[in-house]
């Protein structure tokens, strides 16, 4: 599952369309549409976690499910363009609390440092130490990353932030969605090139239970044996053929737990050698 | 869409932002992006990594080691007859890896650690040394010959352990690189130990790291420079036809190594504090050396066989060296 979290009606609006996603029933703002869903937090810190948390807390995750926080920002830096940048670091202004999402397969280039607070950022009511190099602004990302840390791994969350403003001259709603709009092809990159860094292969169980049985196992014994079993089957030993020989030769099942005992541990001498 | 190279990303701690060796490593990595961290391990403790995706695209991470700098060994490690054994971390984490390595189950990333204030080891060092004679194993949580490049710590603590004569060092590899061999050449207080495992054993579980030829090639060129030379043969493998496996690996050791230029050997069986290993069958389910039926002894895990793999190997290496040249683990016996 694709987890798309932004903060604003108008800057999910252009992903709803191009995704074909479509509203599910419920009280959070969440569109769905095949791998991808889609939640629109509101604004500001205290909408971003409880939204994400109450969001992702409905699924069965897997290793190779993600979220990507995408969103506009200010940024706090004159030298950087409004294109898109891939955050390595959020700090939340508020705890004072750091965090580092994996960067290990990306198309984007440009990076930079997101700081999240709770009010809109204005360049001329700041306290921050303006300009700050390679650094934006923005009242979500921590937020989504602590949240989202209940859930996830830190590589299997993204932020990505489009520059907007720098604290003067704040965009319309029309204007943010057309800077989304711009930015899709990009995201499908980012989707491809998180599929990549969260690839699991599917976790393949391995029902031993059958086997233990034949045993008349105490619950250490039913332990024991199937470690012996996942890892003969890790290592290429063929076990089964073990198995269906000591069946046919009439020495399991076992008649009591002694003697199963015994032939755990002669199963284990022959697996083993 | 491919993996990012290793290392396009370097945390750096802000204290270190103008320490010299900082700044030289970073130059070397003009293209990576530079973050900024508090202490390394708000990087590198992080919880829920990834072990295995971040092997895939190792970033780097320069830090400061406060605190304790020289630790004890393990009593699961060999210490050569040695009556103080310490070890010292100067970086954590390695560029190969191993499937069976005990770093797996220890860290909670894979991102390398290199810690850049050498300084205070050799300080902490010399400390030390006026207690008495130190067996100092410098690589006991990394490969330091890959990393050499980046953190110059060989040229450094070759440098440094020269001028100490009590102390004497180890420095353990399964590099096959020999241009940094004459660092320890003619120094009988610097210890070069080699990992040496079947091929077969290479191949399959220790990742990104030299054949056996090639390991062998840099340990022959080693002695022939004089260098003092360990083999580790160590951890044994408990792979299906073991002993077959470790029969020709003895077979081909014998043809190709100067036996007689070797120090001493190291042999054991692959063990694993229960914590460890506990965590390493979490991380990785389908990794064969983590999911073997391990038993418990002492609160290692160990191969039910381990006294019969060791006592095999010593053995039949009594046929190429001493048997006083050959250490074994007192468990093992």
């Amino acid at each position: 599952m694709i987890f798309l979290i932004t903060a604003l009606s108008f800057e999910a609006k252009p992903l709803i369309t191009h995704f074909h996603l479509s509203k599910q029933e419920g009280s959070l703002p969440v569109f769905s549409a095949g791998e991808i869903t889609l939640l629109v937090t509101g604004s500001g810190p205290m909408n971003a976690a409880s939204h994400t948390a109450a969001c992702l807390s409905r699924f069965e995750l897997t290793p190779s499910d993600f979220l990507i926080n995408i969103g506009i920002c200010a940024s706090l830096d004159p030298g950087l363009e409004t294109k898109p940048v891939l955050i390595h670091k959020l700090s939340d202004l508020s705890s004072d609390r750091d965090y580092y999402p994996d960067l290990l397969c990306t198309s984007l280039r440009e990076e930079a440092r997101l700081l999240s607070g709770a009010k809109v950022f204005r360049a001329e009511e700041s306290d921050l130490p303006l300009p700050m190099k390679d650094t934006v602004y923005d009242m979500e990302g921590a937020a989504v990353y602590h949240a989202g840390s209940l859930f996830f791994g830190p590589h299997q969350m993204r932020f990505i932030k489009l520059i907007s403003d720098y604290g003067r001259d704040f965009p319309s709603p029309k204007e943010i969605s057309a800077l989304m709009q711009e930015f899709i092809p990009m995201l499908e990159e980012e989707i491809e090139a998180m599929k990549t860094q969260c690839f699991a292969l599917p976790k393949e169980t391995i029902d031993t239970e059958a086997v233990e049985d034949l045993f008349l196992p105490s619950a250490s014994m039913r332990r024991q044996i199937h470690q012996l079993i996942l890892y003969c089957t890790l290592a290429g030993i063929s076990w089964q053929e073990c198995i269906e020989r000591c069946r046919n030769e009439g020495l399991l099942p076992a008649e009591n737990r002694e003697e199963g005992k015994k032939r755990l541990e002669e199963l284990r001498n022959e697996l083993l050698a | 869409m491919n993996f990012l190279p290793k290392f396009s990303h370097i945390y750096v701690e802000e204290e270190l932002a103008d320490h010299p060796e900082t700044k030289r490593i970073l130059a070397r990595f003009p293209a990576s992006h530079v973050i900024f961290i508090r202490r390394y391990t708000d990087v590198f403790n992080r919880k829920k990594q990834s072990f295995e995706t971040q092997m895939k695209s190792q970033a780097l991470i320069l830090a400061k080691k406060h605190g304790t700098l020289l630790y004890e060994g393990s009593p699961v490690c060999h210490r050569f007859g040695s009556e103080r054994f310490f070890y010292t971390t100067t970086a954590l984490n390695c560029m190969f890896s191993c499937d069976y390595c005990w770093l797996k189950g220890i860290y909670a990333g894979a991102f390398i650690v290199l810690f850049v204030n050498t300084e205070d080891y050799f300080l902490a060092c010399k400390e030390a040394l006026k207690d008495g004679p130190l067996f100092l194993s410098l690589s006991y949580e990394t490969d330091l010959f890959p990393l050499e490049e980046i953190s110059g710590h060989l040229h450094r603590w070759t440098e440094f352990a020269k001028g100490e004569e009590t102390l004497l060092a180890e420095v353990r590899t399964k590099s096959s690189r020999t241009d940094l061999l004459p660092l320890f050449a003619g120094h009988r207080n610097l210890i070069l130990s080699w990992t040496l495992s079947p091929e077969e054993i290479i191949t399959a579980c220790e990742h990104f790291t030299p054949s056996l030829s090639k390991r062998i090639h840099a340990v022959n060129e080693a002695i022939a420079l004089g260098c003092s030379v360990r083999l580790a043969l160590d951890p044994m493998i408990h792979v299906p036809g073991w002993k077959s496996v470790y029969e020709s690996f003895l077979k081909e050791l014998s043809a190709s190594l100067e036996f007689d230029g070797i120090r001493d050997i190291s042999i054991g069986s692959y063990r694993q504090s229960d914590e460890y290993q506990k965590k390493m069958r979490r991380r990785f389910p389908d990794l064969a050396c983590a999911q073997y039926p391990y038993i418990s002894e002492s609160g290692f895990s160990r191969y039910r066989d381990h006294r019969e793999m060791t006592q095999w190997l010593k053995e039949r290496l009594r046929q190429f060296v001493p048997e006083e040249k050959i250490f074994t683990l007192p468990e093992d016996l």
